[in-house]
């Protein structure tokens, strides 16, 4: 017995081997034309019909044929629920990971693979079959529609990768091209260390997600259709030249079912993942299975109105106290009619003309005469200087006579006394305050000075009533760097902190000393030496408060835009990015990918577009500028979309 | 929670009645007998006063008064527990201070009002001008809050010689305010050039002050803004350098009271008041809307009694500015060089279609020579249509064609005009 002859059952022929290379006129089937909204039981209208339906017939029943020792083998490890594979194929340039001396598959990769019939996958010393790899390997951690997009960016050309969520190489290093030089055990290393953190969190995300229920119904259902089905064909202990055979009837049924089984999977209940249903625009349902799908929902990169709309109510009610002048001012929806400004021409004002009367030009012109003559010697303004100085003087005499009064009459608790002081209730239970002098008062404020009570102010009962606000994370946040920078040791101490304080009797006084002071400080540092020549250090000795302040001098770390809405991170689901994908390019390393040129973030049709906050923490999280996509799953087609981020830079002209 | 009718309010001495307006509603106040007042200023008997919606109100009387109330309301009430006794006392404390100025012909007492948000800083500040203008003296009022534009609009800061008490419906009377332009909602957005307008104000208040021995006499009282935190305290500190206050009034809030206690020096007297049980904490779409307001009122009066000018002006006509431009970090720059204070800087402008909805401030200054960043402005317009073909815009004004000057700011802030 030859080798021919042991094998001639299950290997082809050279003749029907060309049998299979079928020439078509198009690459691509025809989507089925101008839409009919009725059946309007003409003939033309069936027949049309019936080609349409003949030809996505021959084309879901081909066989598909290939190289033998293309197959390549893999084991399934539940585990870790990865595949195993001992020879790699051509995929081993862009999909799957080496780790301890073993290579590894994603299970989306796998099945991909087991798809296109490249990939056999083996569990328990059987071949799985397709809908065992489905319910198999989409579980917790890939979910149907992840895959979905998945295989669907990999027809396209795409190299699809997992999420980095922990970057093995900073931003940073890329900027100074520091990626080169890492060395590739280091960069496994890290790897390592990356893919630890990122499977426990893609694990959390994934229970969060609830899709565990999908493959359980699905392979129900799968179950049944494949009863009642006639040309069923045993998926086990096919031996290798049929398996092709095998697996696409598997692949037919599995996916006629599929299309039950999809429509079943959108009346699952809701995830525990809070979504509301929010139908978003233009996802086309198409009935086209999802296994032959060639070119079918262009990557549409559309920026979303509605939901710029729900976000600005978000943003009012997540806004923070730090900063409350930061409000938008209204502008969304309002249509200016020219009519109404048009009506008010025919009206005289009845009112004269509303700018302001300048009656500040002659201040303002005095002023500029100070400026201007300040270093020559006019009268006029030497004038000003004495009177202000004398000014000064009388102030000072008067401020010291008034504090020295008011710090008689604080000590005592006597009502009646000649000055009436500032009234304080800082550090005091009560305080007891003065019926003014009538001179004082303007005519019909009278304060009875028969009740005592009138005349009391009971601060603890005041305190009682509005005890102080429980502080928010972000006021005890800086309350916390506050202390922290006042408590930093500084080496020169004596120079910079530990100097006596200004003392001085009036403003004018004080300004002096203080400029006097900063001068010193400017002058005497040990790192004189530095200012003398033309090249000056960037950051000076005193502008060295905090790691912070040096670092924004030097603007290194960059702060995140528009802080103001950046929200708590505790009131926030944080969107789950699944896939960093790259151009289809030779160049293209495993070990080293780079900045991925799109990011994905794969959502179902029935959950709610993500609000301004999230959308604002997603882009905090990267801050370099690749795009990310939000691709919406409906029953199998997929359409993309992307927020315009533009209205974030503030651009002019 | 009242009807047509009106339901009438009987004070007691020392009380004082509280009301907000409920939204889309107005309400009608009438002195039956007795005295009152409000914020300071005296309500005339058997007058009505009307209140626009949303607006929150305290009548307080001294001896005691009955009172009409008509409208709808979200709430109304007595209370007899006010701060009114503080704030009197405060006021006397000043008029001393005043009244010891003019004997010594010096310079008179400079007051800061500082606080949080939603204290009261704004209401304190009216009663203690209104009683200083009823005992005859011609204080400065002055206010840097640049978020809410009680003085001018939202966006500028600006004082104000008051020689009238305040309008009981409309506030001060603002004919001839020094108004500066800021051109954003937030001293955060540009603090360099908050900063330096704070100090341009004081500088010109000071001129003021020595022209005239009255407004000398009389002082200045100044409203902040109620960013207190970070870069705001260091606003408020340099404020109280640039105006070289003699008292500053903390309401409420005793963390800031000690800060400033230990960073002032001491001839300042830093008090800490206590803020009145009626003010009311507005949410940040209140404050959004109430900035809106007062552009509406700016234009439309606030009983709609200002018919506002709609007219062309042609780009070439106007010269358009902007103060502040994108900074470069001085690390970026090439050894040896500085980067220049862009905070402040001037910046022309070509004119496009990012001008629409904006206010533009007219600025006081003829030509472009002058420092235009330190000019005060005229008032201001809203650019409601811009034609790139015809080389013009369609501009909302105060008062008919033409603009009083031809240099233009632009601000941050919107305002879409819809009746």
């Amino acid at each position: 017995m030859s080798f021919y002859d042991l094998v001639k059952d299950s290997v082809l022929s050279a003749q029907e081997l060309f049998k299979y290379r079928l020439k078509r006129e198009t690459s691509l089937p025809s989507r089925g034309g101008q839409k009919d909204f009725q059946p309007d039981g003409s003939w033309i209208q069936t027949k049309a019909l019936e080609a349409f339906m003949q030809e996505r017939t021959s084309i879901l029943s081909e066989q598909r044929v290939e190289k033998l020792k293309n197959l390549i083998e893999g084991k399934w490890d539940i585990n870790k629920r990865l595949v195993n594979v001992k020879k790699t194929g051509k995929f081993w340039t862009h999909m799957g990971f080496t780790d301890n001396l073993r290579n590894w598959l994603y299970p989306e990769e796998a099945l991909f693979l087991m798809e296109a019939n490249v990939l056999e996958v083996y569990y328990r010393d059987l071949p799985l079959s397709i809908q065992e790899a489905y319910f198999e390997f989409l579980g917790p951690d890939v979910s149907l529609e992840e895959y979905q997009v998945f295989s669907h960016l990999r027809r396209l050309g795409f190299v699809v990768l997992r999420h980095e969520s922990h970057p093995v190489i900073t931003p940073y290093e890329r900027q100074i091209n520091l990626d080169k030089y890492i060395k590739k055990s280091q960069r496994k290393e890290r790897k390592g260390k990356a893919l630890q953190k990122g499977r426990k969190i893609i694990q959390l995300n994934g229970n969060s997600q609830g899709n565990s229920k999908e493959p359980a119904i699905s392979s129900e259902i799968i179950n049944d259709a494949i009863f009642a089905q006639d040309n069923l064909i045993p998926a086990a202990s096919e031996s290798n030249g049929n398996v092709s055979n095998s697996l696409k009837k598997m692949d037919t049924e599995y996916n006629e079912s599929n299309g039950v089984e999809e429509s079943v999977s959108f009346q699952h209940p809701a995830d525990s993942v809070e979504r509301v249903n929010v139908q978003p625009e233009n996802v086309s349902v198409n009935t086209f299975q999802k296994a032959e799908k060639r070119c079918t929902s262009t990557v549409d990169n559309k920026t979303e109105i509605s939901p710029a709309k729900i976000p600005r109510i978000d943003n009012e009610s997540i806004s923070l106290e730090g900063n409350p002048e930061n409000a938008v001012v209204s502008t969304c929806g309002g249509e200016f009619s020219k009519g109404s400004s048009e009506n008010c021409n025919s009206f005289q004002s009845s009112t004269n003309s509303r700018f302001y009367h300048d009656l500040w030009a002659d201040c303002l012109q005095v002023a500029a005469k100070i400026h201007s003559s300040s270093h020559s010697e006019l009268e006029d303004t030497h004038a000003l200087e004495v009177t202000a100085e004398n000014t000064q003087q009388k102030q000072l005499t008067s401020n010291l006579e008034t504090h020295r009064d008011n710090k008689a009459s604080d000590s005592s608790n006597k009502v009646v006394e000649p000055t009436v002081p500032l009234p304080n209730i800082a550090n005091r239970n009560a305080v007891w305050l003065v019926a003014p002098d009538s001179r004082l008062l303007p005519s019909s404020v009278e304060l009875n000075e028969e009740e005592e009570e009138s005349l009391m102010f009971d601060v603890e009962q005041y305190r009682l009533k509005y005890p102080l606000k429980p502080k928010n994370r972000q006021m005890e946040k800086e309350e916390e760097r506050e202390a922290r920078i006042a408590s930093l040791n500084f080496s020169f101490a004596e120079w910079t902190q530990r100097r006596p304080l200004v003392t001085a009797t009036n403003w004018k006084d004080y300004k002096q000393k203080l400029a006097e002071r900063l001068r010193e400080i400017n002058a005497t540092t040990p790192v004189d030496h530095y200012w003398e020549g033309d090249v000056t250090p960037l950051v000076r000795p005193s502008d060295a408060d905090s790691y912070e302040c040096i670092l924004k001098k030097l603007s290194i770390i960059q702060t995140a835009e528009d802080e103001s809405l950046v929200p708590e991170a505790d009131c926030v689901v944080s969107v789950k990015i699944s896939y960093d994908v790259h151009l289809p390019d030779s160049k293209f390393k495993k070990s080293m990918p780079g900045v991925p040129n799109h990011r994905v973030c794969v959502t179902k049709c029935n959950s709610q577009p993500p609000g301004l906050a999230e959308i604002q923490e997603l882009w905090s999280r990267f801050k370099d500028d690749v795009p990310i996509h939000w691709a919406v799953v409906d029953s199998g087609e997929i359409a993309f979309y992307i927020f315009d981020n533009s209205y974030k830079s503030e651009s002019w002209t | 929670m009242a009807d047509d009718e009106g339901t009438e309010f009987k004070l007691q001495a020392n009380s004082e009645l509280r009301f907000e307006v409920e939204a889309k509603a107005s309400v009608e106040i009438e002195m039956l007998d007795g005295r009152a007042e409000m914020f300071g200023t005296e309500l005339a008997k058997n007058k009505k006063y009307s209140f626009v919606s949303g607006s929150k109100v305290a009548i307080f009387t001294w001896h005691g008064c009955t009172l009409q109330l008509k409208g709808k309301t979200e709430v109304a009430y007595i209370s007899k527990e006010t701060p009114m006794t503080v704030y009197v006392n405060t006021h006397a404390a000043m008029e001393q201070m005043r009244a010891k100025a003019e004997a010594e012909n010096t310079r008179g007492p400079r007051i800061l009002v500082v606080g949080p948000t939603d204290v009261g800083k704004s209401t304190l500040c009216r009663i203690l001008v209104n009683y200083a203008v009823r005992l005859g003296r011609s204080p400065v009022f002055a206010d840097i809050d640049v978020g809410q534009g009680n003085m001018g609009l939202p966006g500028t800061i600006g004082a104000l010689v008051v020689e009238r008490t305040a309008d009981v419906e409309e506030g001060f009377q603002q004919t001839a305010p020094l108004v500066f332009h800021y051109g954003h909602k937030s001293a955060n957005d540009n603090f360099q050039l908050y900063n330096m307008l704070v100090s341009r104000l004081a500088e010109i208040i000071n001129v003021r002050c020595e022209q005239s021995k009255k407004v000398n006499c009389s002082g200045v009282i100044i409203n902040t803004a109620g960013w207190i935190r970070g870069a705001g305290y260091e606003a408020l500190k340099q404020a109280a350098g640039a105006f070289e206050v003699d008292v500053i009034c903390v309401l409420d809030q005793e963390r800031l009271y000690n800060q400033l206690k230990g960073d002032l020096p001491d001839f300042v007297k830093i008090v800490l008041l206590p803020k009145s049980g009626g003010v009311v904490e507005r949410s940040q779409a209140t404050r959004a809307e109430s900035r809106d307001g007062r552009i509406r009122e700016y234009f439309y009066g606030l009983k709609n009694n200002f018919f506002p000018h709609g007219f062309d002006v042609k780009f070439n006509d106007i010269k358009l500015f902007k103060v502040g431009a994108p900074s470069l970090p001085e690390s970026c720059l090439p050894l040896g060089m500085k980067a220049q204070d862009s905070q402040t800087k001037l910046v022309p402008l070509l004119p496009s279609h990012n001008l629409l909805h904006h206010i533009l401030s007219v600025s006081a200054a003829t030509t472009v020579d002058q420092d235009i960043v330190e000019t005060n402005v005229l008032g201001f317009i809203v650019v409601t249509g811009v034609d790139m073909d015809k080389s013009l815009f369609t501009v909302l004004s105060p008062s008919p064609r033409p603009l009083p000057r031809n240099i233009l700011l632009v601000m941050d802030i919107q305002f879409m005009d819809i009746k």
